[in-house]
């Protein structure tokens, strides 16, 4: 598998209003009946972003949102 | 009769949680567009309109350390209407709102409508449609007043103390070069030294940043205006500051309405 499946993960839990207060409330169980693997499921656990973003990646720059002096600078 | 060229482009809004905050048209736009060229926050994010459209280009990659963001700003709007001319349809996806401080999309489409195409931007939930949300914030209750933090400085906007007040992009507060992704902490200490003007230095802020994984946590971190340049400030941090008194009722005002 597996980062695909991680990332199938990730996305059903942002769909899924449900399932994400499963997750919530009992985040191991939730993992492990979705077919995550113990390497994944520990690394989420750990709270580690190093170890999550092995996972997921890092975050992009995300500043589209930058109007910065937009007239003249 | 409408007399438009073949191509056309739909900025459209992903909103903030990675695929769970897109609405049904915008979505369906994503599907059924020839090529997506998207600005996202995250590699899953990326991953996922792959899975869901036709053709997608990333424009991260105009980004760059060290490069002016107007320049990137630029390539990516060039790079979105070279699609458009060649007859495509195109969608432009953007996290968050399409629309709400970003300049690609409003000017992809302007550029679009004034080469003679179809163009126009499908809305979405925002990062401050997320922070009423999570911070329990009602704007109708003592009024909201928004700004991008360099803004606020440059320009010199004065704060109405008896609403909210919301700063973005704190983390790049007084940076001149748009160059960089980052401020110094003595740009930090002229933004609060600013805000000093009007608000007591005990007075308690909000760092808060939206979640764009579910396994992301909601940053709701209070702090006073003095302690601002010694803390943690991500991209993503907004400032949220409370207003610092009550409202005041125009008695004069209200009576001439009553009279009237």
């Amino acid at each position: 598998m597996s980062k695909k499946k991680f990332e199938e993960f990730v996305i059903k839990l942002s769909e899924d209003p449900k399932l994400n207060q499963s997750y919530v409330e009992n985040p191991e169980a939730v993992m492990k009946d979705f077919g995550l693997e113990d390497n994944e499921i520990k690394a989420v656990m750990s709270g580690e972003t190093e170890e999550i973003e092995k996972l997921t990646g890092t975050k992009a720059v995300c500043i589209n949102i930058v109007m910065l002096m937009k007239d003249d600078k | 009769m409408i007399n438009k060229k073949k191509g056309s482009y739909i900025a459209v809004s992903t909103g903030i949680l990675l695929a769970g905050h897109i609405s049904v048209r915008a979505k369906k736009v994503i599907e059924e567009a020839d090529v997506v060229l998207s600005l996202m926050p995250h590699p899953i994010a990326e991953n996922w309109l792959d899975s869901i459209s036709r053709e997608h280009i990333s424009l991260q990659s105009y980004y760059s350390e060290g490069k002016h963001r107007k320049q990137s700003y630029s390539e990516m709007c060039e790079r979105i209407l070279e699609e458009i001319r060649k007859g495509k349809r195109v969608c432009g996806a953007f996290y968050g709102h399409a629309g709400v401080f970003a300049c690609v999309p409003h000017d992809s489409i302007k550029l679009a409508q004034e080469e003679g195409f179809s163009a126009y931007m499908e809305p979405g939930i925002s990062a401050e449609a997320c922070l009423y949300s999570d911070l329990g914030i009602d704007p109708g209750s003592f009024g909201v007043q928004s700004y991008e933090a360099s803004q606020f400085l440059f320009y010199g906007h004065q704060p109405n103390v008896v609403s909210y007040l919301l700063l973005w992009q704190v983390a790049l507060a007084g940076e001149l070069t748009a160059k960089t992704f980052k401020t110094s902490e003595k740009n930090i200490e002229a933004l609060v030294k600013y805000l000093l003007n009007w608000y007591p230095p005990e007075h308690e802020i909000i760092l808060y940043e939206a979640a764009f994984l579910p396994l992301d946590s909601v940053r709701k971190e209070k702090i006073k205006i003095v302690d601002l340049p010694s803390t943690d400030l991500n991209l993503h941090t907004t400032l949220v500051v409370p207003p610092a008194r009550k409202m005041n009722i125009n008695k004069e005002l209200v009576e001439r309405l009553e009279v009237g």
